[in-house]
């Protein structure tokens, strides 16, 4: 991994992924492990954010697809060290909310998906 | 080479054969490492294949697959074995009559024959060859032997035959230096030195005298040549002149960097890190810490360390020596150890932490409820950007053995601590009245005795985060946030905040970290412009 090319997202846009039906294929163990710290480290990253809650779907049972995806935001963490969250001032404490949602796009149930985000004082909190 | 007397256009085989034992074998100037080994610590190899050391120059017989034999050939080639092979797992071998090599693993040695026999040399000289010859092949001594057969055997010679018994231990002593995997080719070697001892008649050593000596390496000389050596051979394995000859492939550059297109460190670097946090880096893995109560009992570090805490556990009042009621159970504990550090890498001091063994524990009998709240991230981050917009300080505490401060509601027994010597032999155990590492209940005794201390201090806790404790006065703010034993306080009262850490250092074991610069691993730095987390 230490030798792997960077990327510059952290995710493919509209992806496939599915729960598979046979049995795990992947070092579970390590599946979890990676996005454990993912989870953590999506505190002060935010742009993995979505990334990591679409891996995070598979925590029970991944596949190889599924670790592919987890090594591609390793990838473009790489190409994007040393980012964390400015909170500066803007001189107000207005709370902004922002919430977008996808429709039934998951594959295997239809569930929807829908995010948020939170600006308290200007900065970014949720 | 010559024992064998393999013709001489396969002396590049004999050359590269050697090397490849050589490279194999340990070497004193190395401290007996195997040179491969050494070259392997420097640069990425090719996995080590391991093929069994065997008799340059002796028979083989090569296996032929389906497709190249008819079932009415013989199904094996007779060759001669001219080495290993470079760019395949196998052995490679010649055979004359079709003058092809074949490498493969699918082969029977018969290391006791060699395919050209020089018939016409007196059985003495012979075995004086044969003699000489194992010495060349399975000792090694030199590349130059190889290719200066003509003067550094004779040296050989002269020493070998005026003390042949001394030669014979010599090579015993060298062989037990030997790495084991050529064991079994020195095994054949001293085999073939019986023969020549026991067949040797007493007057032989006079025969084989210095004088007579040049002669049988003179003779085997003109045999060698007249016997196959064609110039069309050498002709026929000359090779056509390349670019890259004698140059080596990248991958055995010994920089494996240099073939990387995207190395990590073009991307992360330790050079831009003070000197003093990069020697805390290099020696945060240098120090060992004990496993095992008795490693930790041999170093005084550690005990010092075990007795500190035994007072710090006497003076809290943590358990009272009690004999173990009828029906109940005891809980195990064990030491932790740790090694602190400071901020450029010193030590600071050897840590021993008394542990329960919590999972020893029965729900419903030593604990009942284990739920503890911790901060939310959200929660911290809504604080930072309160701070960041309204300049507040952001001061950092963390307590000192926080759970020691829990009291237990839950009778819970627990084993007396291993390794002290006051309790060993006694029959009695010890009843917890302060919570411990370890227990399932800890975290939630210290959370529970914690939030008892805010609240007579007027603080209220908060409902959508129960680890943010506020308190309004005068309409100004003091905000504390906990995780565990870290806490964050910001506000812009600050003698409310001077007064709530007076009141929390009567309370509890208390340490000043001054202005947040660390929480839970994640740096926070603070500037004009604003707070950064990462």
């Amino acid at each position: 991994m230490l030798r792997c090319k960077p990327v510059d997202n952290p995710m493919e846009q509209n992806h496939k992924l599915f729960q598979c039906s046979s049995a795990s294929c992947t070092d579970k163990g390590r599946y979890q492990r990676l996005v454990g710290k993912l989870i953590y480290l999506s505190h002060t990253r935010p742009d993995i954010t979505y990334a990591v809650s679409v891996v995070s779907q598979f925590m029970h049972n991944p596949c190889q697809p599924h670790m592919d995806v987890v090594e591609r935001i390793l990838r473009y963490l790489k190409s994007s060290p040393g980012k964390g969250l400015l909170f500066s001032k803007h001189g107000h404490l207005g709370v902004d909310g922002y919430t977008d949602a996808d429709w039934a796009s998951l594959a295997n149930d239809r569930c929807s998906t829908s995010s948020y985000f939170t600006y308290v004082g200007g900065n970014l909190v949720t | 080479m010559i024992g064998s007397s393999v013709p001489t256009f396969l002396w590049g085989d004999a050359l590269s054969t050697a090397v490849y034992v050589i490279n194999r074998t340990p070497s004193s100037t190395l401290f007996f490492q195997r040179p491969f080994d050494v070259l392997a610590n420097h640069c990425m190899l090719p996995p080590l294949v391991k093929l069994m050391p065997r008799i340059f120059g002796c028979v083989t017989y090569v296996h032929l697959s389906h497709r190249h034999r008819t079932k009415l050939e013989s199904r094996a080639l007779k060759c001669v074995f001219v080495g290993y092979g470079s760019t395949q797992k196998g052995y490679k071998c010649y055979h004359p009559d079709t003058r092809r090599f074949y490498t493969s693993m699918d082969v029977i040695f018969d290391e006791s024959k060699f395919y050209y026999s020089p018939t016409d040399l007196t059985p003495t000289c012979l075995e004086d060859v044969h003699h000489l010859a194992n010495h060349e092949e399975v000792l090694c001594f030199d590349i130059k032997l190889a290719t200066l057969p003509t003067s550094k055997p004779s040296d050989e010679d002269t020493s070998t035959m005026e003390t042949p018994t001394v030669i014979d231990s010599c090579s015993l002593d060298t062989s037990t230096a030997i790495d084991p995997c050529s064991q079994d080719s020195n095994d054949h070697c001293e085999k073939s030195h019986q023969p020549l001892d026991s067949t040797l008649p007493p007057s032989a050593p006079v025969n084989s005298s210095p004088e007579s000596l040049p002669i049988p390496t003179l003779q085997v000389q003109p045999n060698n040549s007249s016997e196959i050596c064609l110039p069309s051979d050498i002709a026929h394995h000359a090779l056509p002149p390349r670019s890259t000859r004698g140059i080596p492939p990248v991958k055995y550059e010994p920089d494996p960097k240099a073939k990387v297109k995207y190395p990590i460190s073009n991307y992360i670097s330790s050079h831009k890190l003070s000197a003093s946090y990069a020697s805390y880096v290099c020696k945060l893995s240098s120090i060992s810490i004990p496993s095992t109560l008795q490693e930790a009992l041999a170093d005084s570090h550690w005990t010092t360390a075990m007795t500190e805490e035994m007072k710090a556990l006497k003076k809290n009042a943590t358990w009272d020596l009690v004999t173990l009621p009828t029906g109940r159970k005891t809980v195990g504990c064990r030491w932790v150890f740790a090694v602190k550090h400071n901020v450029d890498g010193t030590i600071e001091r050897y840590k021993a932490r008394l542990v329960a063994k919590g999972y020893t524990q029965s729900y419903g009998v030593d604990y009942q409820e284990t739920f503890a709240p911790v901060a939310k991230l959200n929660t911290v981050r809504v604080l930072l950007s309160l701070a960041a917009n309204k300049d507040w300080p952001l001061l950092q505490f963390d307590v000192k053995n926080a759970f020691l401060h829990g009291d237990l509601k839950e009778d819970v027994y627990m084993d007396p601590p291993p390794g002290i010597s006051e309790y060993e032999g006694s029959t009695q155990v010890c009843k917890l009245r302060k919570a411990l590492y370890g227990l399932k209940q800890s975290p939630r005794a210290w959370f529970g005795r914690f939030t008892q201390v805010m609240k007579n201090f007027g603080y209220t806790q908060s409902n959508s985060d129960h680890t943010l404790f506020i308190k309004h006065k005068m309409s100004k703010l003091t905000a504390l946030i906990i995780y565990v034993n870290d806490m964050v306080v910001t506000g812009d009262d600050a003698e409310e905040i001077h007064c709530l850490q007076h009141h929390l250092a009567s309370e509890f074991k208390m340490k000043n970290l001054g202005d947040l610069k660390y929480f839970l691993k994640i740096e926070v730095a603070r500037s004009k412009h604003g707070i950064f987390m990462s």
